[in-house]
This record gives structure tokens, C-alpha cells and sequence, in this order.
């Protein structure tokens, strides 16, 4: 199945959950979410998702002078974002929880 | 080397940047903010070419509107470009070209044309009126003659139409002498809207009309030829009128109807008359036989006026005196006018 039609819907989640763990800038976040598992995960959706969050008032930024490089704008989680995360995130449990009894991970076929 | 790769990154940029042109200027200066730095660490850090590791700029704008949520934006933005720059346009023809011709309206010529229209109004009024009443009696008829008349007939009378045509006029003239107020103003361009449907019904019934007498001219024309080449002299009545019909009449006084009449030669008796004796226009439309083909020296013809309102001799009735018993031969009248023809 298209990693990238599934990520369409939960990528504010996991953008929202890298950033939770710790600061980060544009580039910086598709790396982590690419380290994490997200091969697929488009550079700009990702750049994009990080400016509708933060135009959403979810995120802080902050501008950090880099010594190597131009300039670079760091986002952070701020209060609504925080609260946004635990709402997502519950969401996607119960979602996660009924797809698993669907589809049957647990119970399914890999002994079969 | 560093100059290549930033003026790379700036042509990915820009391309990008072209693709979201229905952005606003704010909005789009904020997607774009640090984009250029966010490529710059792309590039740097995947060791590659922009549009080998993102992948076509349009593309990538895409992929940046929708995940920004700005597609929806971006689609009404382009819309409200489009019809802010036709207004621009609409804006500009109105003050510039518009403008241009502003002097001609103090120009002496033109204040003069503008000050005669204003006079004519009256005379505009009047016609209305009168224009109103004979193409709403035109309409009226529209399947019977539909040919309008300078005063038109009212229920048959010409005095009523006098009448309707007076109350019109008059009624037309005291609603333009108000039309500066409001109601009368509106009332008045209701009038005018009325009357250009009239008119242009009036028009279409007329060319109906018009290709009606034509069509029947020419089938006159191509069967049998017009009264007025026949040599003068050859039918006519004792006191040395014009004959314009025939109405045959059995010995007991009774009128009969389609009678075939032949010359001492056998050749079919014929006349067609586009006018009668008294100059009135008629249409003369022949008995058709039962192959379809017209018969033109049946007697009596039907002959009705051209124009409504004309009155034509209804020909002589029953009154006729009967004959004596003991009736006069006739010439042979035969159904097929061809076969009595052939026989003659």
C-alpha cells in the first residue's frame, strides 16, 4: 500500500511527535522522521505541514544562528500544540486499536 | 562551485515560487520565508541535485500548497486575480477611453444633436402611443392577415381604434411629461420594453405575412397568367366592365359551386385577378381537384381581400331571377379539366 496516501492523514501527528522530543528545524525534522521509519516522507509536505502547524498557533519558532550554514528557524511545541498532541495522539490509539482488530496483526497469519 | 549550486537553488526557487502565484504576496513570502535556507540544508547534507533529490519544482510547490493548507487559497486567489484584473480593465476603458470622448459631449455639434433629442421627445411620445396600439392589433391578428394598418380597426371598428389609438397617445405623452419622477420613470421603461416586444413580434408576423402573398403570387403567376395580359376586350360584361369572377346559376335561381367552365374552343375558361373591378386587392385561390392540382377555370373563385378590413362583392345571391323552364344547353363540363380538353 502508498506509505505516502497513509501518511497523508497522520503526518501533523508525527511531526507534532518529533517535534515533542525536542526542537527542530525544517530539514532537520524530515531527517528525524525519515530515521524513524518514514522512508517515503515527502520533503515538502513536511516543510509545508511545519508552516500550517505553526500558522495554526501550535508551534513556537525561533531563529538559531548557524556557524556552518545560513541561518536556521527552529519550531517548537507550545502550550496548544502540547495539547493538540495528546488529542492526536489518543485518536490515533483508538484508530490503531480497531485497524489491528481488523486487519489482525496479533491474531493474523504470519503462523498460518 | 558555490555559485553554481546557489544559482541552481535560486532557479529551483523561483520556479517554485512561479507556481504559486495565487498566493498573496504575504502568504506566499511566508511559505517561501526560509525555504531557500531549507535548501540549502537539503542540499548540503544529501549531496545532490535539487530537482534529482525533491523531484520537478512544480511538483514540489504542489506538495507545499496542499500540505499547507493553502490549496483552496491558491485556486481563489487565481479567481479573484482574474476578475480583479478584468475589473482594472472595465475601470480603465471607463476613465481613459471614456474619458476620451468626454469633450465630444461639449462639442457645439453634439450639445445641439443632444438638445434635438430632447425636443423630439414629444414627437417620440405620440409615436409610442400610436405604435403601441397597432402592434398590439397586429398581434392580435397574427393568423389571420396580421398586416398592420396606420389606424387599425378595434373590434371591427375603425372609430374604436380611432379611440384606442387617441387614448394611447395621450396616455404616452402624460407619462413621459413625468418621467423625472421615479414611478413614472420606471412605468415608462416598462412601456418602451413592452413596445420593442410588439414591434419585434409585429415584424415577425409581418415577414410570415409577406412570405404568405409572395408564395401565393407565384403559384398564380407560374399556373395561369395575370388578368392584365389578356387582350383587353376578350371577356366582358355587356355595359364594357371588367369581369373579375363568374357565378353560375342553375335555371331555378340556385347557385352552383364548382362549376368548370370551356370556350367555344374547349380550352379552360380562366381568370385570375390580383384586384377587382373597384381596385381592391384580392387573393384569388383556386378549387384543387383530387390529385392535388389547382383548377383554375372552376367557377365561382374564391376571391378574398388582400388587406383586412377591405370589402369585396359578395357576387350575386339566390335573388337572381330564375330562368324559363326549358334551359339552354350549356358547353360540356366535364371533372377532369384535361380529359374535357381532350374531348373539345
Amino acid at each position: 500500500m502508498d506509505t505516502a496516501q497513509l501518511l497523508r492523514g497522520v503526518l501533523d501527528l508525527a511531526v507534532l511527535a518529533v517535534l515533542e522530543k525536542e526542537d527542530g528545524y525544517g530539514y532537520d525534522v524530515v531527517r528525524r522522521l525519515r530515521e524513524a521509519g518514514l522512508r517515503d516522507v515527502a520533503d515538502a509536505s513536511v516543510y509545508g505541514t511545519l508552516r500550517r502547524l505553526f500558522r495554526g498557533g501550535l508551534l513556537n519558532s525561533y531563529v538559531v544562528p548557524s556557524d556552518e550554514g545560513p541561518n536556521r528557524k527552529y519550531y517548537g511545541l507550545n502550550e496548544a500544540g502540547h495539547r493538540q498532541l495528546v488529542a492526536s495522539r489518543t485518536a490515533w490509539e483508538t484508530f490503531a486499536d480497531v485497524l489491528d482488530g481488523l486487519v489482525g496483526r496479533h491474531t493474523g497469519g504470519a503462523a498460518a | 562551485m558555490i555559485d553554481v549550486a546557489t544559482r541552481e537553488r535560486d532557479r529551483y526557487l523561483t520556479r517554485v515560487a512561479a507556481r504559486l502565484q495565487g498566493l498573496g504576496a504575504s502568504e506566499r513570502e511566508e511559505l517561501l520565508e526560509d525555504l531557500r535556507e531549507h535548501l540549502a540544508e537539503v542540499e548540503a547534507e544529501a549531496q545532490g541535485d535539487l530537482e534529482a533529490l525533491l523531484g520537478p519544482p512544480d511538483r514540489y510547490a504542489d506538495e507545499l500548497l496542499a500540505s499547507a493548507g493553502l490549496e483552496e487559497v491558491d485556486r481563489r486567489r487565481l479567481r479573484d486575480r482574474l476578475r480583479d484584473r478584468l475589473r482594472d480593465r472595465l475601470r480603465e476603458f471607463v476613465d481613459r477611453d471614456l474619458a476620451r470622448i468626454e469633450p465630444l459631449r461639449h462639442h457645439p455639434e453634439v450639445v445641439a444633436s443632444l438638445i434635438g433629442l430632447r425636443q423630439a421627445r414629444p414627437a417620440w411620445w405620440v409615436f409610442r402611443g400610436w405604435a403601441g396600439v397597432v402592434t398590439a392589433v397586429a398581434v392580435w391578428g397574427i393568423g389571420s392577415h396580421g398586416i398592420p394598418r396606420v389606424l387599425p380597426d378595434v373590434g371591427g371598428s375603425r372609430a374604436l381604434g380611432l379611440l384606442a389609438v387617441a387614448a394611447a397617445v395621450l396616455a404616452s405623452v402624460w407619462l413621459g411629461r413625468r418621467t423625472d419622477q421615479r414611478w413614472a420613470h420606471r412605468l415608462s421603461v416598462a412601456a418602451n420594453t413592452v413596445l420593442a416586444l410588439l414591434l419585434l413580434l409585429t415584424a415577425s408576423s409581418l415577414s410570415t405575412a409577406a412570405g404568405r402573398l409572395a408564395s401565393a403570387e407565384w403559384a398564380m403567376a407560374e399556373m395561369v397568367p395575370r388578368a392584365s395580359w389578356w387582350p383587353p376586350g376578350s371577356l366582358g360584361t355587356a355595359d364594357g366592365g371588367v369581369i373579375t369572377n363568374l357565378y353560375p346559376f342553375d335555371a331555378d335561381g340556385q347557385p352552383l359551386e364548382r362549376v368548370r367552365l370551356y370556350d367555344q374552343d374547349g380550352r379552360p375558361v380562366q381568370i385570375a385577378v390580383d384586384e377587382t373591378a373597384e381596385g381592391t386587392p384580392v387573393i384569388t385561390s383556386f378549387e384543387i381537384d383530387a390529385v392535388g392540382q389547382p383548377v383554375p377555370n372552376a367557377f365561382p373563385q374564391r376571391q378574398v381581400p388582400r388587406f383586412r378590413g377591405d370589402e369585396l362583392p359578395s357576387g350575386p345571391g339566390p335573388s337572381v331571377a330564375p330562368l324559363e323552364p326549358g334551359r339552354a344547353e350549356g358547353p360540356a363540363v366535364g371533372d377532369d379539366a384535361e380529359a374535357a380538353t381532350a374531348e373539345g
